[in-house]
């Protein structure tokens, strides 16, 4: 997918208004929680504009999916720390507001929310992040490929993969009554 | 190549549960709120990002950690640990459970927030089996983005785990804080340099020493909104003098 701005020209309010919801795609694609996206892109942001100036302007996107990458990871770090420094809190609370659903149907998606996340926990983190590109994001092979910097034929052996990996991780889950 | 979520009525039991589960998720967009929101703590939040780029380029990650945050590999204290924000508690710290029950380890998952900390924190402390982890076999350059779980290699993941376990479990705050203060010589933008603040601060806590103080100023100076703010500023008129 092209870039929406001519690289050379781009600002950092341009970045931010052109890829904040790319930003927030692939932070949970790479197993960013949802309750910390917003801190995540956050991170991401302040990463940008601190290095705007030295970007070569040659992918934004690219650049872009790479400081997002690294930022979860370090996010994720901290955050295992944090658990040991001082005690786990509850879930974000814009979860558990929703005042158009009652509270089974809540808890219910709840449920399976949760379950998806560790069964995708599971997988391979490189397919991982394929496949919710592809199968949640909507991106298309080629699109994967352009973010990763890899052969469109390694993206479609990825999610082969990722398939078969994800397909065998809910049957045995279901066999184990954990969804 | 058809994406899983449209085989919902596959024929196949296995892939339609797949496709059924998956479609549960739905796509990631941004609101207009987190939009403004996320604009003003940009243009007002002052911390520095916790030197992701450095790190990236300090290469050399091993693997130990991974291994501690692995399956088997670490044990758990069935201590109560107190925490900074125990420590620094404004009231007088209520004893801990005598026998905490174990707890599974800390997975990946969102941050907890800014503690009320006024709690004591009776949450175990997992000690990772840093003596018994397997030597790093890899470098960041192979660094394995592929396996599943998530990152706690590197060496100076390994300090802060050392830390810890000193802080926590052997009782002993002065060599965790030797452990900290070499993490902040050895990595002065580590990603982990806020959580390092904070032990340091509990650190000096624990030994009755008023050098807390000033580590809280410097947190509070360092990272106004932090996670640990409250408990710093708590750690800061404790032990002002």
């Amino acid at each position: 997918m092209a870039s929406p701005y001519p690289a050379e020209q781009l600002t950092f309010d341009e970045v931010y208004r052109g890829y904040l919801s790319c930003i927030l795609k692939w932070a949970r694609a790479f197993g960013g929680p949802t309750s910390d996206l917003e801190d995540i892109a956050h991170d991401v942001f302040l990463v940008v504009r601190r290095r705007l100036g030295d970007f070569d302007g040659e992918n934004v996107r690219g650049w872009l999916y790479r400081i997002t990458g690294r930022t979860v990871r370090d996010h994720r770090r901290r955050a295992w720390f944090r658990k040991i420094i001082s005690r786990p809190n509850e879930a974000a609370l814009e979860e558990l507001v929703d005042p158009g659903r009652s509270a089974d149907e809540l808890l219910d998606e709840r449920r399976k929310t949760d379950a998806l996340s560790r069964l995708l926990e599971k997988m391979n983190a490189k397919r991982r992040v394929a496949f919710i590109l592809f199968e949640v994001e909507g991106l298309s092979g080629e699109e994967i490929a352009a973010l990763e910097e890899i052969p469109v034929g390694t993206v479609w052996r990825r999610l082969h993969q990722a398939r078969k990996e994800f397909v065998a991780l809910v049957t045995d889950a279901r066999e184990k009554g954990k969804i | 190549m058809d994406r899983l979520r449209d085989l919902k009525q596959s024929p196949e039991r296995d892939v339609a549960n797949a496709a059924e589960l998956i479609s549960t998720m739905r796509p990631m967009s941004s609101t207009p709120s987190l939009e403004v929101r996320l604009r003003e703590r940009l243009g007002t939040n002052a911390p520095v990002p916790t030197g992701l780029l450095s790190q990236v380029a300090m290469g050399s990650c091993v693997v130990a950690g991974l291994a501690l945050a692995g399956v088997g590999v670490r044990s758990w204290l069935a201590k109560p640990a107190q925490t900074l924000s125990a420590i620094v508690a404004p009231v007088p710290a209520a004893t801990a459970p005598a026998a905490p029950a174990p707890v599974s380890a800390p997975e990946p998952g969102p941050a907890p927030a800014p503690s009320s900390a006024v709690a004591v924190a009776a949450n175990p402390l997992p000690t990772p089996s840093v003596s018994t982890a397997p030597k790093p076999t890899r470098s960041s350059k192979h660094h394995d983005t592929g396996s599943a779980g998530f990152d706690l290699d590197g060496p100076d993941a390994q300090l802060v785990i050392s830390a810890v376990q000193a802080l926590r479990q052997e009782h002993d705050p002065a060599k965790a804080d030797g452990l900290l203060v070499d993490y902040l010589r050895l990595h002065p933008t580590g990603a982990l340099r806020e959580e390092v603040l904070a032990l340091r601060i509990e650190a000096a806590a624990k030994r009755n020493d008023s050098q807390a103080a000033q580590l809280a100023e410097q947190y509070l100076q360092q990272f106004p909104t932090g996670r640990y703010a409250e408990a710093a500023r708590r750690a800061k008129v404790r032990f002002a003098k």
